[in-house]
């Protein structure tokens, strides 16, 4: 089975999204801070007429907050019936990915263990396959 | 056949609701032939459409019901509650398979040992002639009586109507984009006219999606005679419910979020509330218990009361329970009040039940209740009479999804806060505020009140701007629905609308300071303050409740000491006025004034409203208006600014045109006049006042009659009155008015009757009567005769 993934850079390195998971990819306009949140969340943005929560997806990576600024790019993706934005450096392609290239054996760094489970290879090269649930779930989990 | 299927579920399963609630209703009046056809009218269709639908499962199921159905139709079984246990069992069945038709899912097949339990009820010979051809001989009928009570209406999937509000919220901001540019632009009034037509269709659009999201309170209440029949036959207990005032419309988003707190109310209710029959025997009550579900709406509020007539609160054993479970101290429970004491149910982790049953007991319950009205900006409260039962009133604002809002600015960031919970605000400038601190603490006095205090940005760990200009900050005082009143310390406050609210992600409220994403016109998103939450940052605990609603009790007193605004007139002079009939202040584009009909009137959204003290428009730009209401209509009065508020302790010396002022007050030492409101209301006799209470006058006239049809009637309906010229409205008219000229038969005994004349001066000799051009002399006389009618 094959299913077409988005490969987008987070923190410089190569991930791959699901492209079902992923709504639009936008630019991000004013961010509105949320004070006293976590750090994860780097703001909250409007779409259109709906409110979008801003996800610091470089945070949950390497627990430095990145300098968000309008204009940053974003995919949108709903989590738990909430519309959520996640932050990325930039996006590459949309590509597909079988399922038989797929596999959990070969574990990522430590920072990116708690968020990422498989691996795949796409031209030869090894991307993370990452759930967006994870940036949001995992997150809530560290909160409590 | 999949747009087939998912029609049939979603059909189906809103005819279950109303089904288990008419089984219900049956099992206690098996006699209502009405109710049992309908029943059975509803099984029948659902046999019908499974039959069409090649749903082998349903078939049988329906069909046995039907069987059943039919049995008692003819007489040969009656509904007991046995009987009607079983065919719920079967009811469920059917819920569960669409269910499971819907996700795909697989339910354990069981479904001939529910059938059997069921069938087992109907006489044995009787089984093998019953079924289908009693079921065609009602195939006729079924269809006549289904097509009559249908409304007219159509099935559309909930994300379709999200879809569509949101596409309406994208439209609202689009408008308001376009209105900011056209602003700019020159003048074009062939453009304005358009996109004022525009912008009013967009607005009507808004409304009725609005309207779409309102559900009939019914579908919340549908479930409850089902859950208390099963609630009853568990406990043995006999119960009562009745349902008051199903035709409330609310929310779709609320009847969901009140689904769990009022299931856990009528669970507790009847486990804990109501007694065995032979409990209230023994206290001289009836064997049945009852519960009322009483649903109205009272202004913008939903009030929801469930009221029982078990054994109450005992607030003794309650108050052995809290202590035991270390929530309050002894010395403490001593001390409070009995309101504080009953609300202690609402602590988590507290039952007044001897042990845990099935259905209650567990110590969860009262506070989801509350937090869960708490999360929708409801309240509840309690009210006890021992030995006789409880009444629990829920109070749920009108909708969820638009508050009346303040738009607040602290640091370099704007927030809003529901208006519902802002008391008062003041100027931290005003001489009447004072910032104490104390060990660190502020505390802000305030006319001799002192409040707990805190600054918003220390509340939000945001840095403070430096102000431009005045440097004076903002305060609010704020009374959330938990907790105490306290004082919230603003950079400024912005503005005042209408905020549709949002819930924010969970991420977003994990912090508790906030209650959710608006998306002002500015199309810059805006967080929501929670009132309550803040009060909670601010270390307000929200178990003190209790003793803030004591303080209440003790305060109100004082608090009703009258309070006074002082202002600056429009001809400069400093004046005061009572505050309790200022509603608010408002700027008034002076584009939006106009001097029409004799008086400057605003127009403000769609309707215009009058403005007092106002001679001329100016040219541009904005009029501080202070909007004052007597409750019924509304008046603006134009000031030139707004100075204070101070508390009319003083003696009110009076005044020598009490007409005009009510008399002179002192204000910070100065002496001013208080200004008499009634004068701006007093004119407003034509005002908006209910058709129904304005007196009928019936004009006598003969065929012609134009006078009085272009000159009469006109003057009359100005000053308050309604008109008619049908004869027979005469009977119920209380004036009858008749011009000299006219004929009037029969009129002379009649004590209604008033005469006009056509000359200035009475001739001699003739009844009394009235000169027709008199208009003061004319409407006093009709005034008399009311109250002679009176």
């Amino acid at each position: 089975m094959t299913a077409l993934y988005l490969i987008a850079h987070i923190n410089g390195c190569r991930v791959a999204i699901e492209s079902d998971r992923v709504e639009s990819i936008v630019q991000v306009p004013d961010i509105v801070a949320v004070p006293k949140s976590d750090p994860s969340v780097a703001g909250i943005f409007a779409l259109r007429s709906r409110v979008l929560t801003l996800i610091d997806s470089q945070f949950i990576v390497t627990g430095t907050r990145r300098q968000l600024e309008k204009g940053c790019l974003a995919v949108v993706a709903e989590i738990g019936g909430h519309h959520f934005g996640l932050a990325v450096d930039r996006v590459e392609d949309v590509v597909p990915i079988s399922s038989e290239n797929i596999q959990t054996a070969i574990h990522p760094s430590d920072i990116w263990k708690s968020i990422i489970l498989e691996t795949a290879s796409v031209d030869g090269e090894l991307v993370m396959i990452l759930d967006p649930s994870k940036l949001v779930a995992g997150e809530l989990a560290l909160a409590a | 056949m999949d747009d087939l299927l998912d029609d049939f579920i979603a059909e189906t399963r809103e005819n279950l609701e109303t089904l288990a609630s008419q089984l219900v209703q049956w099992e206690q009046t098996p006699q209502d032939r009405a109710l049992l056809d309908s029943v059975f009218r509803f099984v029948h269709t659902v046999k019908g459409s499974c039959g069409f639908l090649d749903l082998p499962r349903f078939m049988r199921l329906s069909h046995a019901a039907e069987d059943i159905l039919s049995g008692a139709r003819e007489g040969q079984v009656t509904a007991s509650t046995g009987l009607v246990s079983a065919v719920l069992a079967v009811v469920d069945r059917i819920a569960a398979l669409t269910d499971a038709l819907e996700t795909g899912s697989a339910v354990f097949d069981d479904d001939d040992d529910l059938i059997e339990t069921m069938l087992a009820f109907l006489p044995r010979n009787i089984m093998a002639n019953v079924g289908a051809p009693a079921a065609d001989a009602f195939d006729s009928e079924t269809n006549e009586a289904g097509g009559r009570a249908k409304a007219r209406t159509v099935r559309v999937s909930l994300s379709l109507l999200d879809k569509l509000m949101n596409g309406v919220s994208d439209m609202v901001l689009a408008r308001n984009e376009v209105s900011r540019l056209l602003r700019k632009m020159q003048n074009n009034s062939e453009l304005d006219h358009s996109f004022t037509r525009l912008s009013a269709s967009v607005a009507e659009m808004r409304d009725a999606v609005g309207m779409m999201r309102m559900q009939n309170i019914d579908r919340l209440f549908s479930s409850l005679p089902r859950l208390l029949r099963d609630i009853s036959i568990e406990l043995g207990k006999e119960i009562e419910l009745r349902i008051d005032g199903s035709e409330v419309e609310v929310d779709r988003e609320m009847v969901e979020a009140l689904r769990d707190p009022l299931t856990h109310i009528l669970r507790n209710a009847a486990d804990h509330g109501i007694e065995t029959a032979d409990e209230r025997r023994a206290v001289g009550k009836g064997p049945v218990g009852q519960i009322r579900i009483v649903a109205r709406q009272s202004g913008n509020q939903i009030l929801i009361e469930i009221i029982d007539d078990g054994r109450g609160i005992n607030l003794d054993k309650l108050g052995a329970r809290a202590i035991a479970a270390k929530k309050v101290s002894a010395a403490d429970w001593q001390k409070m009040s009995e309101k504080a004491q009953l609300n202690t149910i609402f602590l988590p982790g507290l039952s007044t039940a001897e042990q845990v049953s099935s259905i209650s007991g567990r110590g969860v319950g009262m506070d989801v209740v509350k937090t869960n009205l708490h999360a929708i900006g409801g309240t509840v409260d309690l009210e006890n009479y021992e030995g006789h039962g409880l009444k629990m009133t829920l109070r749920l604002p009108l909708t969820l999804s638009i508050i009346a809002g303040l738009s607040v600015r602290a640091g370099d960031q704007i927030f809003g806060i529901s208006r519902n919970s802002v008391v008062e605000i003041l100027s931290s400038s005003n001489r009447n505020v004072k910032i104490e601190e104390l060990g660190g603490k502020h505390v802000a006095l305030i006319r001799g009140e002192r409040y707990p205090y805190a600054k918003l940005e220390t509340l939000l760990d945001i840095d403070e701007m430096e102000q431009p200009g005045s440097g004076s900050r903002t305060l609010i005082v704020v009374r959330p629905a938990a907790g105490t009143v306290y004082v919230l310390d603003v950079a400024s406050v912005i503005d005042n609308e209408e905020l549709v609210v949002k819930p924010g992600a969970p991420i977003v409220m994990a912090t508790g300071i906030f209650a959710g994403t608006t998306l002002p016109d500015n199309g810059r998103p805006m967080l929501l303050l929670d009132a309550s939450g803040l009060g909670m940052a601010l270390g307000i605990e929200q178990t003190e409740n209790h003793a803030s609603l004591e303080r209440h009790a003790t305060e109100a007193p004082e608090a009703k000491r009258p309070s006074a605004l002082l202002y600056v007139a429009r001809d400069h002079v400093k004046r005061a006025i009572r505050l309790s009939v200022i509603d608010r202040m408002e700027d008034v584009d002076a584009a939006n004034i106009k001097f029409v009909g004799g008086r400057m009137r605003a127009s403000v959204g769609d309707r215009l409203i009058d403005i007092c003290e106002l001679d001329e428009v100016p040219e541009e730009g904005l009029v501080k208006l202070l909007r004052l209401t007597d409750g019924n209509s509304v008046k603006f009065l134009a000031v030139e600014d707004v100075i204070d508020i101070f508390t009319l302790d003083g003696e009110i010396a009076p005044s020598a045109r009490p007409e005009i002022y009510e008399g002179v007050v002192s204000a910070f030492g100065e002496t001013v006049e208080l200004i008499n409101v009634y004068r701006y209301f007093e004119m407003d006799a034509g005002g908006p006042a209910n058709s129904a209470e304005r007196p009928l006058c019936y004009l006598q006239c003969d065929s012609d009659g134009s006078w009085e049809h272009r000159i009469l009637a006109p003057l009359l309906i100005a000053s308050g009155y309604q008109v008619s010229f049908d004869a027979a409205d005469r009977d119920q008219a209380a004036v009858v008015l008749s011009r000299a000229g006219n004929k009037d038969e029969g009129l002379d005994q009649d004590a209604r009757i008033l005469r006009l004349r056509d000359a200035s001066h009475s001739s001699p000799g003739s009844r009394s009567s009235i000169y027709r051009y008199d208009r003061i002399g004319l409407i006093s006389a009709i005034e008399a005769k009311l109250s002679g009618v009176a």
